[in-house]
């Protein structure tokens, strides 16, 4: 059983992804205002 | 005056739709109050025909085949007149 | 080279069709209620004209008139006066009437005629009508305004193509007003004649069913019994009937985690994908059948009327709080979500009423909270699922949730004063329809999607933060638990623990109550991946399981971690906690401040923190830790 084998690399490349990704959201979600999990609310403005 | 004793007669029986007496068909004679403003905007105006649904906090009324449901105190500054059903 | 489309804006009375016509024009589906004041912004689309000519159609807040007070009303005068900025003087209103109602919604019609626009009468609801025995003539009414009048059925489609040649280029010309210009008695008065004219009734009022319907559904007694026996009903439903999907959800879950495991061999990646993706996500996704029954049959409930009748029999009890009816109905709405219900408190006039109900919202549990509740409560009941002692629960956490709503409103209403101007309980009720199944199914499928999409999106990215915390760093040790205190998770947990341990929680459930300040259904998968659940086969088995292993955890001394006391405790936290960012912005804008929205974000939880508190230890004393 290898210390570091590929899939440990493999599991945190995708969690440094997972990180950015959020990073750009909030970056994002700062200049409009987000509507996740409330529906389809295109009412919302 | 007889013509002025005789409005004044009329103007006498008016009761308001918060006393008139439910099942019964009126007509609308005017809005005195604070409130009618917003009345007359919704379309309650002067000379329909209204009927009396029920009464309570709030009165039940039909008024050209709507329902509405209009608190008492705003019931009590729409003064109206019985109609005899056709 | 864009030349700005030219403009065509809906308006009209609430509850007329403009939605539905704007839909059926648009091909969008918005959202219709068939009670007043569900449209509480402007929404914007496209079509085409006869002649390929595309033109943006605009559909207002309904309203009576546009002089008024509310934020609907204003929004819409500002509009057709062509103030505002994004949308310039329309070219062309479509004023949308209903024709069993003449009387009533032509007075906005002539205020728009007044104001010298372009103006096509798009009269609505021809069928109701004439099963009243309505005499109607469109042409004649069309003679005494000097504009087009073209009969409709928007919910059915007919009359479009004849709306649309009505609106050809050239358009037609602003007729100005037949009666003597700003003066409301005259405009008043000529509509009653006009009315009387084109719509000529059989007999002063007309009985139908919904009148004989309302003499039970609006009695004082029965009615209440009615309204109570449906929402409970509403519960037991989505508990009985959810859980043969849930099966199904179940089944495919463990179906992949038995693939993932047999294709890859064991390691890191492998454990990320069963325990954190499939896992955590599945956690939640499970609960996607509940959710979709829930909204059914509140899309039922709206859309065959019965809306506005539960508001009429809530006014009473809502004015010892200081809300009128009118509350009702946006308190309701956040009960699937409380954003499109902070939204829809722009229907009421008062500025303080529609403050204080903007800060109660929250309470109404909303639809995100089903996951936790789900998972909880079977634990108070020793994991049996289904049933009616399961609703009764579901219900006292809704009933507590709002009970609490109403007294902080009481108090928030006695500090903020009276209004300047009072304003008076004026509700229409609107005939009873049977309800448009193809827009419920949609829209049920539009939320579904939602959700879906949210858990594939932002859960999804936690799980995987979470699942890295819960992994590295790692120690090379025989001993679970050392291995789990090594990781993010654990030093976090062995932090949070003395500050959640009088609340009932250890280190661990703090976390996850932590996680999902992001978003509450995080909770359920936060609990599965730091409870080290083995996921199973079975789906029905997977969720006890999540439950037998919260059952069976314990306590350093031996004690049950998840006694009674623990879960009612848990349960408290979640109806009062406000975990929902999105929320608090639409607060700060609707409020017009962000003081609202910070200040309700920190009483909220100080309050959750507080109740769980205060439940844990004098549960504590009853004998239930």
């Amino acid at each position: 059983m290898q210390e570091t084998d590929w899939q440990t690399w493999a599991a945190l490349a995708v969690v440094l992804t997972t990180v950015v990704v959020f990073a750009l959201r909030a970056r994002r979600r700062k200049s409009k205002s987000g509507c996740q999990s409330c529906g389809s609310d295109k009412s919302c403005e | 005056m007889p013509q002025g004793i005789a409005q004044d007669l009329e103007l006498d029986s008016l009761q308001s739709l918060a006393q008139a007496e439910v099942g019964c068909d009126f007509q609308i004679r005017y809005l005195e109050g604070p409130g009618c403003e917003q009345l007359r905007k919704l379309g309650f105006c002067e000379s329909l025909n209204v009927r009396k649904l029920s009464n309570g906090r709030n009165v039940l009324c039909s008024v050209c085949g709507t329902r509405l449901a209009v608190s008492s105190d705003l019931a009590e500054q729409i003064k109206v007149s019985p109609v005899v059903a056709a | 080279m864009d030349q700005p489309l030219e403009t065509v804006v809906l308006a009209g009375n609430p509850n007329v069709g403009k939605t539905t016509l704007f839909n059926a024009l648009c091909g969008t589906v918005e959202k219709v209620g068939n009670y007043s004041g569900v449209t509480v912004s402007i929404k914007k689309g496209e079509f085409y004209s006869p002649h390929g000519r595309k033109m943006a159609l605009i559909d207002l807040p309904g309203c009576y008139s546009l002089e008024g007070g509310s934020p609907d009303q204003q929004i819409a005068e500002q509009v057709l006066l062509g103030k505002d900025p994004t949308y310039g003087t329309p070219d062309l209103v479509i004023c949308v009437l209903d024709a069993s109602n003449l009387e009533r919604h032509i007075q906005i019609t002539l205020e728009i005629i007044e104001l010298g626009l372009p103006v096509i009468i798009a009269l609505n609801m021809v069928d109701m009508a004439e099963k009243s025995r309505l005499r109607l003539d469109p042409v004649k009414l069309s003679e005494e305004l000097g504009v087009p009048v073209v009969p409709i059925q928007a919910n059915r489609g007919k009359g479009l193509t004849e709306l649309k040649q009505a609106m050809r280029h050239p358009l037609p010309i602003a007729p100005g007003a037949k009666w003597k210009a700003g003066d409301p008695a005259a405009r008043r008065a000529f509509g009653l004649t006009v009315s009387q004219l084109a719509a000529r009734r059989s007999s002063i009022h007309s009985s139908r069913l919904s009148d004989r319907l309302d003499l039970f559904l609006l009695h004082p007694i029965f009615g209440w019994f009615f309204f109570i026996g449906i929402m409970f009903a509403l519960f037991w439903s989505i508990f009985s009937f959810a859980s043969i999907p849930m099966g199904w959800i179940e089944s495919l879950q463990d179906f992949l985690i038995g693939s993932v495991q047999g294709i890859m061999s064991e390691g890191d990646l492998r454990d990320l994908i069963t325990q954190g993706v499939i896992g955590g996500v599945g956690a939640v996704v499970i609960f996607l059948p509940q959710i979709l029954l829930l909204f059914f049959f509140i899309g039922l409930l709206e859309s065959s009327g019965y809306m506005a009748r539960a508001a009429f029999l809530m006014d009473g009890f809502m004015a010892r709080v200081g809300l009128s009816g009118k509350a009702f109905l946006p308190l309701l709405s956040s009960y699937a979500c409380a954003i499109p219900g902070v939204m829809a408190t722009r229907t009421i006039d008062s500025a303080k009423e529609r403050l204080v109900t903007i800060f109660v919202a929250p309470w109404m549990s909303c639809s995100a909270r089903l996951p936790v509740y789900l998972l909880l409560v079977p634990m108070l009941l020793g994991g049996s699922e289904g049933g009616v002692k399961q609703a009764l629960i579901f219900l006292s956490i809704y009933v507590v949730g709002t009970l609490t709503a109403f007294v902080v409103a009481r108090i928030l209403r006695g500090k903020l004063g009276d209004d300047e101007t009072k304003s008076h309980f004026l509700l229409e009720l609107p005939p009873y329809r049977l309800p448009q199944w193809s827009y419920i199914f949609r829209h049920v499928l539009d939320r579904g999607w939602a959700f879906l999409k949210n858990a594939g999106t932002l859960i999804l990215g936690i799980m995987i933060l979470l699942w890295a915390a819960t992994t590295y760093p790692k120690l090379e040790s025989d001993d679970p638990a050392k291995v789990l205190a090594h990781t993010v998770v654990g030093r976090v947990s062995h932090f949070i623990e003395p500050v959640v341990a009088p609340l009932g929680f250890d280190g661990r459930t703090g976390t996850a109550i932590l996680t999902s300040f992001a978003a509450r259904e995080v909770f359920v998968g936060s609990m599965a991946q730091l409870f080290q659940v083995e996921v199973t086969d079975d789906e029905l088995e997977t969720r006890t399981h999540i439950r037998n292993s919260l059952a069976a955890e314990k306590w350093p001394d031996g004690r049950p971690m998840f006694s009674a006391a623990a879960v009612i405790s848990l349960l408290v936290f979640y109806i009062y906690a406000l975990q929902c960012l999105p929320t608090s912005a639409v607060v700060a804008r609707e409020s017009g401040s962000w003081k609202w929205a910070v200040g309700q974000f920190l009483f909220m939880t100080l309050f959750a923190a507080l109740a769980s508190l205060v439940v844990f230890q004098v549960a504590k004393l009853f004998g239930l830790a």
